[in-house]
């Protein structure tokens, strides 16, 4: 099987889990004590007419399963619903939200890759040296600290009491300096957007990086006590090539899961840090549909949020299978 | 595949190879030897013991829910010196500073909350709140996963298939993101920490029984399985005195660490208000509120997450300890 058959193969092999999460949201959604209607009125006097009204409009009064079906010739057709809160296609309210969470999370997934495998490997060079036990003390404290708090802290101190970076909001660079007025160039829209994207990051990556760290050091020792290492050394290959070539390229592959996996985490983050940091993400979205009852844009931020980590799933599988030439595609499940 | 359920007959003793090998002495011993293992033990232990007191105490919760406190737990502890006390702040009247501070009392050593309470009393209470919500929700995740993972893992066929594909959709959805969603649904738009936890245990059940399934399945060709079949031992009896307690070790591993990542979804949830409710104290709550006085007053945001990070280490630290200890591959 070549790698755009694998691609497609493991596309059709996510449908079943899109349509699962269709299927959670949309039965947690509507098994709901009282009707949403009701629900998003939130004990308000409304007369009952209208409330039958609205329910009519919205095909409300139909039974579960025809509003399933309904909802979902919908959605194949990109049609999330419509958000009887703010009166507003659910789609639209989305997708100025995109950007800021996926800047946020991919900066986030950078800063943790860029720290945690130099860090690992050089804990696993230097096993049970004072240093690898001080790493290791750092990425238990990585793993133990709710990523919401470190952004308080990091606020407290960078943006409260030093006052060096902002505590809140995002600057876009895809709205071009000409969106702000009080930014004039290209390369001051962009210094901007990394002086407000800082924080957020290192909030929502610490995590993330304690947990590869961890991983990258495991794989890098069991890597190094591999036979592989043990002949490179034998034939006298220095040590720096052996790190570099031979045991770094096989401790990488776990990681590359561990990613992928992580991303589950890393958008449920996003949701605490745009809350802390203000970001118009979608994980403040969420919050805002949550705080109204708006039950179709809360199904619609599930569905797409459930989506973009079955495709980050995707996409690291296929990086798996490129990287590694022993993956021979998915032929044998 | 055909498995003799009719025959009835004697039933056989555990294994006493596996039984050495994954028993609870072994365990003990073994976590014993660990450092790691040790100090996780020591801070989890610290840590259910205040929120044993906690629990015992009534005058405590009389003075961490009411609106101001007329008793520190400060005072009730002989190790403090503070002859004179000065009253807390009503309500509004601003709060005290920690007692390191120039303004603060030894009578409120983290000093006093936006509504006057003690914090130190607060934050000490907290440890109730977050140690039986990560212990409770993580139960019912532990015991809902392993009737279903073993029942799955053991029989395969259409029930593994539909479990598979529950848990690969619900690992889909960012845990909080789902618990969230439960928690304000099923409780018809009313959350708090009951719904919270029902919402954390239900979401992690299909995450338990993956796991046992795996276990199951490797046990399942065992030999001794094959003769307790051989002899007659009906599935049900076989699940339950020979699969599940073979299989236990390493969902115990999980399971510690997952009270460890409960607490953690937990704050947040509560941080966002769809936890514990005021004036429960919980630390989640507590960073809730303390949010709002970011710039005013600085520390009330400091201490619930110390001892939210604290707590969490604890446990943290007691998996790894017990991850190494069962899995002696990953030791050396």
């Amino acid at each position: 099987m070549g790698l755009l058959r694998y691609t497609l193969y493991r596309l059709l092999q996510a449908i079943p889990v899109l349509i699962g999460i269709t299927i959670i949201t949309f039965l947690l959604a509507n098994l709901a004590p009282g009707d949403p209607v009701r629900l998003m009125l939130q004990g308000q006097e409304v007369d009952e007419e209208l409330i039958e009204t609205i329910e009519q409009r919205y095909g409300l009064d139909q039974p579960l399963h025809e509003r399933y079906i309904t909802y979902m010739s919908g959605l194949v057709q990109g049609d999330f619903g419509h958000s009887i809160h703010r009166n507003q296609p659910v789609s639209d309210l989305m997708l100025s939200r995109l950007g800021p969470t996926l800047l946020l999370v991919l900066s986030a997934y950078a800063f943790a890759i860029a720290t945690a495998i130099p860090l690992g490997i050089f804990a696993a060079t230097r096993r049970n040296d004072p240093a690898d036990h001080i790493s290791r003390i750092v990425a238990l404290i990585g793993v133990s600290t709710p990523s919401f708090w470190i952004g308080i802290m990091l606020i407290l101190l960078f943006a409260v009491q030093l006052g060096w970076l902002p505590s809140s909001g995002l600057v876009y660079p895809w709205w071009g300096p000409e969106a702000y007025d009080w930014i004039d160039t290209w390369p001051e829209l962009l210094y901007q957007t990394a002086r407000h994207l800082l924080l957020p990051m290192v909030a929502l990556g610490t995590l993330q990086m304690a947990t590869l760290m961890r991983v990258e050091r495991t794989q890098m020792i069991e890597s190094l006590q591999g036979e592989y290492v043990k002949l490179a050394r034998a034939y006298g290959v220095p040590e720096r090539t052996i790190l570099r070539k031979h045991a770094f390229q096989v401790a990488q592959l776990p990681i590359i899961t561990i990613i992928g996996l992580n991303l589950s985490t890393a958008l449920g983050g996003a949701v605490l840090i745009e809350y802390v940091f203000n970001i118009n993400g979608m994980g403040r979205l969420f919050i805002e549909a949550i705080q109204s009852l708006d039950y179709q844009l809360i199904m619609g931020i599930t569905i797409v949020i459930g989506t973009m980590f079955v495709i980050g799933v995707i996409i690291t599988d296929i990086s798996y299978a490129y990287i590694d030439p022993r993956v021979t595609y998915g032929e044998e499940e | 595949m055909a498995i003799g359920e009719s025959q009835g007959g004697g039933e056989s003793g555990p294994s006493k190879e596996v039984e050495a090998k994954f028993g609870w002495r072994h365990t003990i011993t073994k976590v014993k030897d660990d450092t790691t293992a040790r100090w996780g033990l020591y801070v989890v232990g610290f840590v259910l013991l205040i929120s044993l007191y906690t629990l015992i105490d009534s005058n405590l919760s009389r003075l961490t829910l009411g609106a101001i406190s007329d008793f520190t737990f400060a005072e009730a502890l002989p190790i403090f010196d503070h002859p004179e006390r000065i009253p807390p702040p009503g309500e509004g009247e601003g709060h005290l500073p920690p007692a390191f501070h120039a303004d603060g009392s030894m009578s409120y050593p983290l000093g006093t909350d936006p509504n006057g309470r003690d914090y130190f009393t607060r934050i000490v209470y907290g440890a109730q709140v977050s140690v039986s919500v990560g212990i409770v929700s993580t139960l019912i995740g532990f015991v809902g996963g392993t009737v279903i993972g073993s029942v799955a893992g053991f029989y395969g066929g259409k029930i593994d298939d539909l479990l598979m594909r529950v848990v690969e959709t619900v690992y889909a959805i960012p845990p909080l993101i789902l618990i969230i969603v439960f928690t304000v649904f099923v409780s018809g738009g009313s959350p708090d920490i009951t719904y919270a936890i029902l919402g954390v245990g239900i979401t992690f059940i299909p995450v338990f029984a993956r796991i046992i399934r795996s276990e199951v399945l490797s046990i399942r060709e065992m030999d001794y399985i094959e003769a307790a079949r051989a002899s007659g031992v009906k599935n049900r009896n076989i699940i339950l005195r020979h699969v599940i307690p073979n299989s236990f070790a390493p969902v115990l591993v999980y399971a510690t660490l997952q009270i460890g990542v409960t607490i953690l979804i937990v704050a947040g949830l509560s941080f966002l208000g769809y936890g514990a409710q005021p004036p429960t104290p919980d630390w989640g709550e507590m960073l809730n509120v303390s949010h709002g006085y970011m710039h005013s007053n600085v520390w009330l945001s400091v201490w619930p997450g110390i001892a939210i990070l604290i707590t969490i280490m604890g446990f943290n630290l007691f998996g790894d300890g017990l991850q190494d200890a069962l899995d002696p591959r990953l030791k050396n």
